[in-house]
C-alpha cells in the first residue's frame, strides 16, 4: 500500500532524475567549496594578518538568510543551477576555511619543534606533520559543509534549479502532502547518509592522525 | 635529496663564551666547555639553569647572542642547519614521536626525506628496532599511542639513531619515566652507548643519573657553567657550596662504588720514607711527628716494605734498623676500584696499603681511617 503510493509519487515526479540532478549540484558545490576553502585556509595560515578580517567577512556572509541570498543572486547569476551552486559555496566556505586555518595553526608547537630539531625543513614539516595532523579538523569542517550544501541545494528548487527541491516546491504550491512527505523524507535520508559517511571518515582520520 | 655529512666523527666540540638572554633574563651566561669526542658529557642543573638552552644552541634550535660552537674546528654557523640537525641525534623528554605516524615511519622519516630507497629504509628501521630490543615484526606497524612509555622512549632513541649520527643531544630523555623503568632504560642506554661509542651531550636534573651515565659532568647554575669534571673531581673538589650541595658531598658514601683507590688515597710525605739502614730509634722522632702511622722502608732506591708506628715504638730500644722490622705491604694500583681494595685490606687485616703506580713508585697510601674522612 504505502510502497505503491511512494512508487507512484516517485515515478510521477521523476524522483530518480531529480535525485541525480540533486546529487550533481551537491557534488559540484561540495568539491568547489572544499578546494576553495582548503586553499583559502592555507593562504590565511600563510598570511596570518588577514585571517581575522577574512574569517569575520565569511562569518558575516554566513549570517545572511539563505532565501534572501538566493533572491539577491538572481540579478547577478540568474536562476537555476548556477546561483544555487554559488549559494552553496558561499555558505560552505566558512566552515571549511575556518577549520583548515584552525587545524593548521593549532598543531602543538612541540611537535613542530621536534620536526625542526630532527632536521626537517619548513616545507617537509608542513607536508609530513602539519597537514596530516590537521586532517581531522579539516574533515570536521567538510562535514559541516555537507549538511549546509544539502540544505541549500534543496532550497534551489525555489529558483528553478531542479533537484529534489523542485518536486518539494510543487508539493508546497499545489498542496500535495504525499509529495512533500516522500520527497522531504528522501532528502532527509540522503542528508543523514552523507553526514553519517562524513562522520565516519572524520572519525577514522581522528583515529589515524589525531592527537592522543 | 641526499646531503653530505658535515662530520663523520666528533673529535672535539668547542663551546666558547656562549651567552643568551631573553629580555632581562639571562638564560646562558658566558659558557665555555670542551667536549671530547666519544665522551658522554652531562649538563646538570635545576630548572632555569640554562642547561637546555645550552644544548639547543648546539643544534641551532636557538641562536646565541654571542659566543660560538665549533664542531671539529668548524663553526656550526657554517653548516646548513637542516643538514647539521640531521646528523645530530636528538632525544627529548616528551619523546616527540609523531602520533600520526607508525613506528616505522617515525624512525624512517629523515631517511625518507633524505631520499633513501624503500629497502634501505626498511633495513635501517629493522636494525634500529632490534638494537633497542623492540622486535620489528611486532612494533613496526604500531602507532605511538599503542606503546608503553618505555617503548616510546626506545623508539625515540631509535629515531635519533636513524641517520647514524656521531653526536647525540639528549634532554632529560628518561625524565618522564617512572623510577624503575628509568633505571632499566639507563642500564640499556649504557650498553647501547658502549656499543655505538659516540659523543653524547646529556641534560638532566637528576644527580644520580648524571653520576651513573656521565664521563664528565658540567654543573650549571643560573646560566653559568660552575664546574666541569669527573664525578670524583666534583665530589672531592667541589668549587663552591652550590656544587657541594648538588653532588651531595655530605653523602659521598652513596657513590662509593664509583671511586677508585686514587680517589681515596692519601699522599705520603717524604718524612715517611726511611732507608732500610736507618736505626729504628732514629726513625722514632720522625714518625711520631707525622700524621700518618705508616713508614715506608726503602732499600737501594726500591721498596722493601712498610712498618707501622706501633712497631717502631715497640722496637725503639732494640738495636734494630728499619729494614729489620719492615714487612711486605699490601699494594694496589691507583685505578683499582676502591671497594674491592678495601675489602682485600679487611681480609688481610692490613692497617694500610701502599698505592703503587705503574713504575712501582709509591704514589700514596690507603688508610681505612682516612678513607672514612674522604667519604663522609
Amino acid at each position: 500500500m504505502v510502497f505503491e503510493e511512494v512508487t507512484a509519487v516517485w515515478n510521477q515526479f521523476n524522483l530518480t532524475e531529480r535525485t541525480i540532478e540533486h546529487l550533481w549540484m551537491f557534488s559540484v558545490s561540495l568539491v568547489i567549496s572544499v578546494i576553495l576553502g582548503v586553499t583559502l585556509g592555507i593562504l590565511l595560515y600563510r598570511h596570518r594578518n588577514y585571517a581575522e578580517p577574512a574569517l569575520n567577512g565569511l562569518n558575516a556572509l554566513e549570517t545572511f538568510p539563505d532565501m534572501a541570498l538566493l533572491v539577491l543572486l538572481i540579478p547577478i547569476a540568474g536562476i537555476g543551477e548556477i546561483p544555487t551552486i554559488i549559494a552553496c559555496i558561499i555558505y560552505s566556505l566558512l566552515p571549511v576555511t575556518r577549520n583548515t586555518y584552525t587545524g593548521l595553526i593549532s598543531v602543538r608547537p612541540e611537535i613542530l619543534e621536534t620536526g625542526t630539531a630532527i632536521g626537517l625543513t619548513g616545507g617537509e614539516i608542513d607536508r609530513n606533520i602539519r597537514i596530516p595532523v590537521s586532517l581531522p579538523m579539516i574533515a570536521g569542517g567538510i562535514r559541516i559543509a555537507i549538511v549546509f550544501t544539502m540544505g541549500i541545494v534543496t532550497l534551489g528548487g525555489i529558483i528553478g534549479a531542479g533537484g529534489l527541491g523542485a518536486p518539494l516546491q510543487t508539493g508546497i504550491v499545489l498542496l500535495l502532502p504525499e509529495v512533500i512527505i516522500v520527497t522531504g523524507l528522501w532528502v532527509g535520508i540522503l542528508a543523514v547518509i552523507f553526514d553519517g559517511c562524513a562522520g565516519l571518515i572524520e572519525k577514522r582520520l581522528t583515529v589515524r592522525y589525531g592527537e592522543w | 635529496m641526499t646531503s653530505l655529512r658535515p662530520f663523520e666523527k666528533i673529535n672535539r666540540i668547542e663551546i666558547s663564551h656562549l651567552s643568551k638572554t631573553y629580555g632581562d633574563v639571562t638564560a646562558v651566561s658566558d659558557v665555555s666547555l670542551d667536549v671530547i669526542g666519544g665522551e658522554l658529557m652531562v649538563l646538570i642543573g635545576g630548572s632555569g639553569s640554562g642547561k637546555t638552552t645550552t644544548l639547543r644552541m648546539i643544534n641551532r634550535l636557538i641562536e646565541p647572542d654571542s659566543g660560538s660552537v665549533k664542531i671539529n674546528g668548524t663553526n656550526i654557523r657554517d653548516f646548513d642547519e637542516v643538514n647539521l640537525r640531521r646528523n645530530i641525534g636528538y632525544v627529548i623528554q616528551q619523546i616527540g614521536l609523531f602520533s600520526h605516524m607508525n613506528v616505522h615511519d617515525n624512525i624512517g622519516l629523515i631517511p625518507t626525506v633524505e631520499g633513501w630507497g624503500k629497502e634501505r629504509i626498511d633495513a635501517q628501521v629493522s636494525k634500529l628496532l632490534e638494537m633497542v630490543d623492540l622486535p620489528p615484526e611486532i612494533f613496526s606497524a604500531r602507532y605511538p599511542r599503542e606503546l608503553s612509555g618505555g617503548q616510546q622512549q626506545r623508539v625515540g632513541l631509535a629515531r635519533a639513531l636513524a641517520m647514524n649520527p656521531s653526536l647525540f643531544l639528549m634532554d632529560e630523555p628518561f625524565g618522564a619515566l617512572d623510577p624503575i623503568l628509568r633505571k632499566q632504560l639507563q642500564e640499556e642506554f649504557l650498553s647501547i652507548k658502549n656499543d655505538i661509542g659516540r659523543t653524547i651531550i646529556f641534560v638532566t636534573h637528576d644527580i644520580d643519573e648524571a653520576f651513573k651515565l656521565g664521563d664528565r659532568i658540567g654543573i650549571m647554575h643560573e646560566g653559568e657553567l660552575v664546574q666541569v669534571g669527573t664525578p670524583e673531581e666534583l665530589i672531592f673538589h667541589p668549587k663552591n657550596d652550590h656544587v657541594a650541595h648538588l653532588v651531595e658531598a655530605n653523602r659521598k658514601y652513596r657513590h662509593i662504588e664509583s671511586f677508585t683507590v686514587q680517589d681515596l688515597m692519601s699522599p705520603l710525605s717524604k718524612r715517611h720514607f726511611f732507608d732500610a739502614a736507618v736505626p729504628v730509634s732514629e726513625a722514632l722522632d720522625k714518625i711520631l711527628s707525622g700524621t700518618c702511622g705508616t713508614a715506608v722502608v726503602m732499600r737501594d732506591g726500591g721498596l722493601q716494605g712498610t712498618t707501622s708506628r706501633h712497631e717502631i715504638v715497640r722496637n725503639r730500644n732494640q738495636d734494630l734498623v728499619m729494614g729489620d722490622i719492615a714487612k711486605p705491604p699490601v699494594t694496589m694500583a691507583p685505578d683499582d676500584a676502591a671497594v674491592p681494595a678495601l675489602q682485600e685490606m679487611k681480609r688481610k687485616n692490613a692497617s694500610s696499603a701502599l698505592v703503587l703506580n705503574r713504575d712501582g713508585e709509591v704514589s700514596g697510601i690507603l688508610i681505612p681511617d682516612s678513607v672514612l674522612f674522604h667519604i663522609i
